[in-house]
């Protein structure tokens, strides 16, 4: 019978590399996604069972740092406004609005172009960490938002109930955060002129 | 409907199911704004990017490794 993954010193190493990936991520904090790894860590250990496999392990275990991450979420924003408005939701809202015309129709220069074929970019190393990039620049309640329905796959009612926050609000944020990613990925990735450069 | 109007629909359209009219109306502009189709697009790619990301954070294998 093989080793319980659970002794695999390799592995559970390099599991807690992606643990403290995935909360920082979402947490943009390094010491809070420390302590979420950690009491994940503890709890998965405490209720340490057989696994069939690496892969059985860690789905449990990441299961259980995403409701440790949620747990976190849900006593910030207790303590924090996550409507607040900040400079840079401003800025971003800015940025927005002047891509529009009077007439609220795109400008010439300004009126999307197709990204090509954006699919083979999930390949390549580059485009993360421009993306990750993109997600950091994202103020921080915006990205808290946009972050727990895209990267943790809430519901947009679980979102703003966890969160506090009205539903036509939570539907601004994240229109707001998408434009930002998007003009971020445009600059950044898709019109930049180092982009699928030979590596 | 005008492209600001279009883009907070397209937002919405993936966290909200549209209303009947909202979805008639915002055809009728995607036909003829080639501006919006390509937003309509990019908002996709940043659903699938977002998922991608998280598949790869958890996934066993590093993606250098496959």
């Amino acid at each position: 019978m093989p080793e319980s993954p659970l002794h695999d010193a390799a592995f559970m190493g390099s599991m807690r590399t992606d643990m403290l990936r995935f909360a920082q991520i979402q947490l943009r904090d390094a010491t809070l996604a420390e302590d979420a790894v950690q009491e994940a860590f503890a709890a998965a250990l405490d209720g340490a069972r057989d696994f069939a496999g690496r892969s059985a392990l860690k789905t449990w275990i990441f299961g259980i740092l995403r409701h440790k991450i949620i747990d976190l979420i849900r006593h910030q924003s207790r303590h924090t406004n996550i409507s607040a408005y900040c400079d840079e939701d401003t800025a971003l809202d800015e940025a927005f609005e002047a891509l529009f015309k009077e007439n609220e129709h795109w400008a010439p220069h300004t009126r999307p172009r197709a990204w090509g074929d954006p699919e083979a970019s999930l390949q390549q190393r580059q485009f993360w960490d421009v993306f990750e990039v993109c997600l950091h620049h994202l103020p921080e309640n915006t990205a808290r938002v946009f972050m727990m329905r895209e990267f943790l796959e809430f519901g947009t009612d679980e979102v703003c109930t966890t969160l506090n926050i009205s539903a036509s609000n939570c539907h601004v944020i994240l229109h707001r955060a998408r434009n930002g990613l998007r003009r971020c990925l445009e600059t950044g990735w898709f019109a930049a002129p180092a982009k699928g450069a030979p590596q | 409907m005008n492209c600001k109007q279009s883009t907070r629909l397209l937002s919405e359209a993936l966290d909200r199911p549209l209303k009947g009219s909202e979805t008639l109306r915002l055809r009728l502009h995607l036909i003829t704004c080639r501006g919006c189709r390509n937003y309509k697009a990019q908002m996709g790619f940043l659903r699938e990017a977002c998922s991608a990301l998280r598949e790869k954070t958890e996934k066993t294998e590093k993606m250098e490794d496959t």
